[in-house]
């Protein structure tokens, strides 16, 4: 096992460095000038010779491998350059706002599990009956409506309307339950349509009846035996997943002001800040592989098969 | 025991995941919303710049000041410089600076600061404007006279220094590159804190020279969505909405429906304009421009896109400069503007690009104005594709001049029309190239030149005629409304007012207490 993790980590180098080249050469295509779009922010048409020497102060008359060089040679000890938009330590904005975005991805996680767990077993167990065919309604609802206009639903009724929770911004426990049912709500119908399916397969196994025969409480059989074995597929959904949670708290960041990751990738994409997308990307390729590998890990803790074989 | 075990298993993991989450929520230290008094403002776009701006903070923040201002006319006012006079036929300006102004740190404000401050400014990396081409040197006169030696006369270099022309900053605020570290200005408010992609916040200047500001706090929210802007300041959660495109038209009547709240509406100096690439067919023909610009309805398309919040552009520059204004440009006025073309457009039957830019579109209905203009365009025969680029991809394409005809907007900074024509007008115009117009007429280039170091203010005026006549016949561009500001607050905000560049005039702001 240990040595699998670290096969797992050293392949992160590889991994990363193609992940930097990729997105960098991207940038390298995309129309705009860097130089320009900086200096544009203060809302000024910025003159030639200004955006020249903005231009020379951050490298940019220079050949894209020399800057590409460069950049990777810093990224190797750590520093992953200066934002071009305000002059600062692109890891510094980050790990500033990467908070933000965990938390908002952990508490929409909790609302999946909070809703899809029972939702899905409770779908299996009564399988064609009203509580399954209102939760594939729920489900179908989750997954169609757009998070940005669910966002602002959720705003009129429970910020306006009610007043319960407050309309923007990052703080206390009630600044996090609308953004996280927004970034949830879809992932939440579809965990739930495949607990339901792994349910079903589990429960028209052998061992269930075998189970029932030796008289266990149906409870425990569903918690104990059946969802157990149906976890598996929604873990490695998981490790697909997180990914699209961190990619898709920019829609949610936006709507609810929400000082993440996301909502800084997107005005860096939009203002050409090349060192924050590429700090962002590596930030980001690294929380998928390590959450993938963490999702490798605990199959082994959940199905003793796995490791077994591996140890072969 | 097995059985706590595995509860055990289960909570743990939970009640951890509730503390990280506790944790991350509590880690930035959050004051609770509305609990103080403090004022609070709702804006689209992030106004902290970072060090690697002249700037540091966006000029609405009312941190920094320049030597000058303008006022609603755009005529220049005295700021920080108190008068100043001409010498040597306009080549010479002596500014005299007021005698009781201190910086944010205490430090005072005198020539040799002034002059400091301008020797950064001449760093072309921090001109933005390109005010400090002309600027030949900078002196100390005497300890609150500084002197600016220029290339060439120029009779409106007070207006050029007004606003981002001259921001001036104590010198503790620079490093050794001359980058703010942190922005110690004059401004009636002060940077006490910045929140990173989320609010920036400000105390008032107990020092100020004009009075102590009656705000204590302003924080300003950064709130991209503009549902998500008026939706806060329904709830309560902001104060007010000021700043460019903070409220769309379309969200008038939403707002209006609020007693708690109170609509204005200011006009600014920025002018929206319809741009031809006047270097490839169609738009390459002087008889289709002046067609195409007389078929589109100004006047309607106020109305029904902006409510009334926009003016029907007769004029090439914002008329709040009302002193330029001609007699030339009555080729836009009253019925005219919605006149058919005169020429046979027929020949012209090909397929247009009409390319809009999308973070442009954010701040204003650009979307619905280009499928106004793109139905007047099929009236005349003309059919027009609608393209939606981002900011960087639209400037690329105007540049290369992959287009046809564009929307622009473009504030006239200095409220002086050579800010316009040097730039759009000229062959060498920044914009004239950089946004693919293609303009070229020696003679517009001579008049512009001429204007620029006249120092005669009738001669001026006579040749800024003469070429708003140019323009008007040959059409590069054609100016489609300008721009009126909607802001809106709650009702027990007092005195908040908008200039002509959608600054909040936060000095004379106060919140009245029931």
């Amino acid at each position: 096992m240990r040595s699998y993790i670290l096969r797992r980590f050293i392949s992160l180098v590889p991994v990363l460095f193609l992940l930097s080249l990729i997105t960098f050469g991207l940038l390298c295509i995309t129309p705009g000038d860097p130089a320009e779009m900086a200096l544009s922010r203060s809302g000024v048409n910025p003159t030639r010779e200004a955006v020249e020497a903005m231009k020379t102060e951050l490298g940019l008359d220079k050949p894209l491998c020399l800057q590409y060089i460069h950049w990777f040679g810093k990224a190797l000890h750590g520093n992953l350059g200066t934002s071009y938009r305000t002059g600062e330590p692109v890891t510094q904005e980050i790990l500033y706002r990467l908070p933000a975005t965990m938390e908002l991805s952990l508490a929409a996680i909790i609302f999946i599990f909070i809703v899809a767990f029972p939702a899905g077993v409770l779908s299996a167990i009564y399988r064609d009956r009203l509580v399954d065919n209102a939760s594939r309604i729920a489900a179908l609802l989750g997954v169609s409506l757009p998070g940005f206009w669910l966002g602002l639903i959720l705003i009129y009724l429970f910020s306006m309307k009610m007043e319960i929770f407050p309309v923007i911004g990052r703080g206390g426990l009630n600044h996090l339950i609308l953004p996280a049912i927004t970034l949830g709500s879809g992932m939440a119908a579809i965990y739930s349509r495949f607990i339901r399916a792994g349910m079903l397969e589990a429960l028209s196994q052998d061992y269930i009846q075998a189970a029932y025969a030796r008289g266990i409480r149906s409870w425990r059989v569903i918690t104990r035996h059946a969802l157990k074995n149906a976890l598996l597929p929604i873990i490695t959904l998981f490790g697909m997943s997180f990914g699209n949670l961190l990619g898709g708290a920019v829609i949610v960041e936006t709507v609810f002001a929400w000082p993440g990751v996301g909502k800084l990738v997107v005005d860096s994409i939009f203002e050409r800040d090349f060192p924050v997308i590429q700090g962002v990307v590596l930030f980001m390729g690294l929380i998928y592989i390590l959450t993938n590998l963490l999702v490798d890990i605990t199959y082994t803790w959940i199905d003793p098969r796995v490791r077994l074989k591996r140890d072969r | 025991m097995s059985r706590l075990t595995k509860t055990k298993r289960t909570v743990i993991p939970c009640v951890g995941l509730l503390l990280l989450l506790s944790l991350l929520s509590c880690c930035n230290g959050k004051e609770k919303p509305g609990a103080s008094s403090r004022f609070t403002i709702g804006v689209g776009r992030d106004l902290y710049f970072g060090p690697s701006s002249p700037i540091f903070l966006h000029g609405s923040l009312n941190v920094w000041e320049g030597l000058t201002g303008l006022d609603h006319r755009l005529e220049v006012r005295p700021l920080l410089a108190v008068n100043w006079e001409a010498q040597k036929d306009g080549r010479l300006w002596v500014f005299h600076l007021r005698k009781d102004v201190s910086f944010h740190d205490g430090e005072p404000l005198n020539a040799e600061v002034v002059v400091k401050n301008i020797e950064r400014m001449r760093n072309p990396r921090f001109d933005l404007y390109g005010v400090y081409r002309n600027v030949k040197s900078v002196a100390v006169v005497d300890q609150f006279s500084v002197s600016f030696l220029l290339h060439t006369p120029d009779p409106v270099f007070p207006s050029r220094l007004s606003y981002f022309g001259s921001p001036m900053f104590s010198l503790k605020s620079f490093d050794y590159k001359g980058n703010i570290k942190e922005p110690l200005g004059t401004g009636p408010f002060m940077l006490k804190g910045h929140r990173k992609g989320e609010s920036i916040t400000l105390v008032r200047n107990e020092r100020y020279y004009l009075g102590i500001p009656m705000l204590k706090e302003i924080v300003y929210k950064y709130i991209p969505n503009p549902s998500t802007r008026v939706s806060a300041l329904k709830a309560g959660e902001i104060d007010a909405i000021v700043d460019i495109g903070g409220i769309l038209p379309e969200q008038v009547p939403l707002l209006d429906r609020d007693g708690d709240i109170e609509i204005f509406k200011q006009e600014v100096a920025t002018t929206h304009y319809l741009l031809f690439n006047t270097r490839r067919l169609p738009f390459s023909s002087q008889g289709l421009r002046q067609a195409v610009s007389r078929t589109v309805d100004r006047e309607e398309m106020v109305q029904t896109i902006f409510g009334g919040y926009a003016l029907p552009a007769r004029e090439f520059f914002s008329p709040l400069a009302q002193v330029w204004m001609s007699k030339a440009t009555k080729l836009f006025e009253g019925s005219a503007i919605a006149e058919r073309p005169t020429e046979n457009t027929s020949k012209h039957s090909q397929k247009v690009i009409l390319v809009v830019n999308a973070g442009l579109a954010k701040r204003w209905p650009y979307r619905p104005v280009s499928e106004v203009i793109q139905a007047h365009l099929r009236d005349i025969g003309i059919n027009a594709e609608i393209n939606m680029l981002e900011m960087g991809a639209w400037k690329d394409a105007l540049k290369r001049g992959n287009f046809d005809i564009s929307l622009c907007p473009y504030t006239l900074m200095t409220g002086d029309p050579d800010f316009f024509f040097s730039w759009w007008m000229h062959s060498k115009g920044q914009l004239n190239v950089d946004r693919g117009i293609g303009y070229q007429n020696p003679v517009a280039d001579d008049l512009i030149e001429e204007a620029r170091s006249e120092m005669n203010p009738e001669r001026r005026k006579e040749t800024y005629d003469q070429l708003q006549e140019i323009i008007a016949r040959d059409l590069p561009l054609t100016p489609l409304f300008h721009d009126v500001a909607i802001y809106a607050c709650k009702k027990r905000v007092q005195g908040l007012r908008l200039d002509a560049f959608f600054r909040p005039c936060l000095g004379e702001t106060w919140i009245k207490i029931h």
